[in-house]
């Protein structure tokens, strides 16, 4: 891994220890405020601020637009804990097990890594079974289908592991509602029923996973499902939950174990991995032997140093800003990780003929 | 006894028991010809008048079924209450309920 | 010294001659200070380097030394939307959507884009979709759609006697309980722009010398930007507490009047006319709220711009002033 791009990484450093913060030049606070912009994690730059008690040591400049990005976090939050109030009431009556996923579950279990985010979209899941009901309900109570062209439709209801999103057209704010936590088409199955059976109801009803589902399904997203370009926010969230987690040896001695369980190791070895050697987050040396045996062969291992290094955060490159923004490689990668080939292609055709038809019109 | 919108769908029950969740999540501001009100959870803002005011004043009170609540506003304004203006104050109600002001207890 | 350039307690402006700006604008870019906003600009065409340079030559500048609020390049993308068809592409540090216009047109493009950063960014202020100007303790917020002449009125009124804190970003401090400068060169369209000329010209022979080109054929028609007064850019951080509230309504036919409106009335058109309103929340109630508790209000409809300056002092003049008497 290529260490020094890492280590000089302002960003970093200033996530890592926000005392740094003090000491930034003008120029420093210019490459890491755009970093930080364009990664999603301004408003973590905030809180970090507030809660070390150093935001009055700071230039005057970056305390205003820090005031700014704490409005942001904290409109955020609120209008996920309405949309969560909002689909509360709108299953009012029922007693089916509903679990808020993501931003949703940290925000109500108070975690560390909620403190300044920002979510612009409420993810939830019931069980297959369910899922139609859940959507007569929703559609009841006046949300709308985001997606309406024929085919995303489709596409979600065979391929995806979710319902088409819904919006209501008062808030703006997207509903995934999730019947499993990877597409169906994905060669990882994670028993979802054995996430179910652990899960824990919180006050106010809702359920959230066990605390290792919850990092593992943060990892499974990150590594197989979401796109790894910028998304330095959800290493930093699995950071952040094996520091809160990790307090309790038991959290540990159960983590891989699990992984193991559910299908996720692999996974699992790239957050623990990279988490490290980014945040330098403190793994028990055990842990890092222990999952040592699930790495990638060599050749995967090294292609993904490069590229995670390289595409996680803007400056991580070589090249910074200009790779950053012409890099797509990841992507497609990681979509490749969750769908067979053949239907990848088939996938990527029709997004390509439709994109290009609309070019024509 | 339950009551129906334009679209058929029962709207609310007489017995079912609505209130405000917390009225301190409520501020106020209004002028001489009505009141504002901003839920900080949902971050909405409405207009009330006089009688959706009182209306939801009344929730502010405590929770309360639709029957209490019309025996309680009959008494404000000391005159019992007919037909019209209890279809009056469901579709306010629904307003209400639709806005998250009252919710099912 | 009034409030507060976040860059006084110890940088200074460097002062640039037009050659040095220029120099910067074509290289690393240089920061631009405007209200409470410090971008870093570079530009690499120089007709837009011409018109940027002489629209807004009298603000702060600032080398490295400053933190930004954002960056803005103008440039093409290729060599070919460099040199052969040029054609200006924004980049904010964010994505973005904008559609490149010629080079021709890059002084729109380069506006757009500063318009786009605050509208899509600022938090730390409570932003009204209004002309604001300022006068001897008053503030005047002028909330209104598109197309009610609040920005000709606002420019109106800025060259005579009044500051420009905007044509069509109002700025208001929650914790202060102040409007907020935010002079930009003013974005007028279509036939607003013969009648600011003329406006300008009777107090300043040099008149032209405040404008840019007229940019035909943009989405919004004809554009031309005007410098703000001289006296509203060296005033810029001086703040102002909000005292009225004026809603304009243009009607060529109409006779001049000021009609009276409810404070609630007031206060939906303000909530209205605020693009952050629902993202700063609780605190953009309260002072919204404040601000119609404290303020006059009134509609003015007016015909033309004399008639709306008009209208304006005369509110102010019977309402405002009689109060600052009485306590």
């Amino acid at each position: 891994m290529n260490k020094m791009t890492v280590r000089n990484n302002i960003l970093v450093n200033v996530i890592k220890n926000p005392e740094v913060m003090k000491g930034l030049s003008a120029q420093d606070w210019n490459r890491c405020l755009i970093e930080a912009k364009l990664t999603g994690v301004s408003g973590r730059l905030a809180s970090d601020a507030e809660n070390m008690g150093i935001t009055a040591d700071l230039p005057l400049k970056v305390q205003n637009l820090f005031k700014s990005f704490s409005y942001i976090s904290a409109t955020s939050t609120r209008k996920i804990k309405w949309e969560m109030n909002r689909v509360k009431r709108s299953l009012h009556g029922s007693n089916e097990k509903t679990i808020i996923l993501k931003g949703a579950a940290y925000i109500t279990k108070g975690l560390r890594c909620a403190e300044g985010r920002t979510s612009v979209d409420l993810d939830i899941l019931v069980a297959k079974n369910r899922i139609d009901w859940a959507e007569e309900k929703f559609l009841a109570a006046g949300w709308k289908h985001q997606v309406v062209n024929d085919y995303d439709q489709k596409f979600y209801r065979e391929y995806s592991h979710e319902l088409p999103p819904l919006v209501h057209p008062d808030r703006h704010i997207s509903i995934d509602v999730h019947h499993t936590i990877l597409p169906v088409t994905s060669r990882v199955k994670p028993d979802i029923k054995k996430m179910l059976e652990s899960a824990v109801q919180l006050d106010g009803g809702f359920y959230v996973f066990s605390d290792i589902d919850i990092i593992l399904h943060s990892v499974v997203h990150l590594f197989h499902d979401g796109e790894i370009r910028g998304s330095i926010r959800n290493l930093l969230e699995q950071h952040d939950m094996y520091g809160e987690f990790g307090e309790n040896q038991q959290f540990w001695d159960d983590l891989i174990p699990r992984a193991k369980e559910l299908g996720l190791t692999r996974a699992l070895y790239y957050s623990l991995k990279f988490s490290k050697a980014i945040f330098d987050t403190n793994i028990p040396e055990q842990v890092l032997i222990d999952i040592e045996p699930y790495a990638p062969n060599i050749i995967i291992d090294n292609i993904m140093n490069y590229m995670v290094t390289g595409v996680i955060s803007p400056s991580f490159g070589a090249k910074g800003l200009g790779r950053w923004f012409a890099q797509n490689g990841l992507y497609v990668r990681s979509h490749w990780l969750r769908m067979p080939t053949l239907l990848l292609a088939k996938h990527l055709t029709i997004k390509f003929i439709r994109r290009f038809s609309d070019e024509q019109h | 006894m339950s009551y129906i919108n334009e679209n058929n769908e029962n709207i609310f029950d007489e017995k079912a028991v609505y209130g405000v969740p917390d009225a301190a999540n409520f501020l106020w501001s209004g002028w001489e010809d009505a009141r504002i009100v901003y839920d900080t959870r949902s971050g909405h803002t409405q207009v009330l008048n006089d009688f959706a005011r009182e209306l939801l004043a009344l929730y502010e009170d405590g929770p309360k079924s639709l029957i209490e609540l019309f025996d309680e506003f009959a008494k404000i304004v000391e005159t019992d209450l007919d037909e019209p203006l209890k279809v009056k104050i469901v579709e306010t109600l629904n307003e209400f309920d639709t806005m998250g002001l009252i919710e099912p207890v | 010294m009034p409030v507060t350039s976040p860059y006084y307690n110890n940088k200074t402006n460097q002062s640039y001659n037009d050659i040095e700006l220029n120099n910067r604008l074509s290289s690393d870019g240089v920061a631009i200070e405007i209200g409470p906003f410090c971008v870093n600009v570079s530009i690499k065409f120089q007709n837009v380097r011409d018109e940027f340079i002489k629209i807004y030559r009298d603000f702060p500048f600032y080398a490295d030394n400053v933190v930004w609020d954002n960056y803005l390049k103008l440039y093409g993308q290729n060599f070919y939307r460099q040199y052969i068809k040029p054609q200006a592409f924004v980049e904010l540090g964010m994505s973005n959507e904008f559609i490149p216009l010629p080079a021709s047109m890059g002084m729109v493009s380069l506006e757009m884009g500063l318009n786009w950063h605050v509208a899509y960014t600022c938090r730390q202020y409570v932003m009204f979709h209004a002309g604001v100007v300022a006068k001897d303790g008053v503030g005047l917020v002028m909330p209104a759609m598109s197309g009610s002449g609040k920005s000709t009125l606002a420019a109106g009124l800025s060259y005579r006697g009044w500051q420009l804190h905007s044509d069509e970003f109002g700025l208001f401090d929650v914790g202060t309980g102040e409007l907020v400068p935010y002079p930009r060169a003013v974005s007028l369209k279509n036939q607003s722009i013969p009648v600011m000329k003329k406006w300008v010209r009777e107090v300043d022979d040099n008149y032209m010398d405040y404008f840019s080109d007229e940019y035909q054929g943009t989405p919004k028609g004809t554009i031309c930007y005007m410098r703000p007064s001289a006296d509203s850019i060296k005033d810029m951080h001086k703040r102002t507490k909000p005292n009225v509230v004026i809603l304009p309504v243009y009607d060529a036919n109409a006779e001049p009047a000021i009609k009276p409106i409810s404070k609630t009335m007031a206060f939906f058109r303000l909530v209205m006319s605020s693009a952050n309103y629902g993202d700063v929340g609780k605190d953009a109630f309260l002072s919204l709220s404040k601000i119609i508790d404290d303020a006059h209000v009134c509609e003015i409809i007016y015909p033309t711009l004399e008639d709306a300056v008009d209208l304006v002092e005369k509110f102010v003049a019977d309402n405002v002033n009689q109060n600052v008497g009485d306590e």
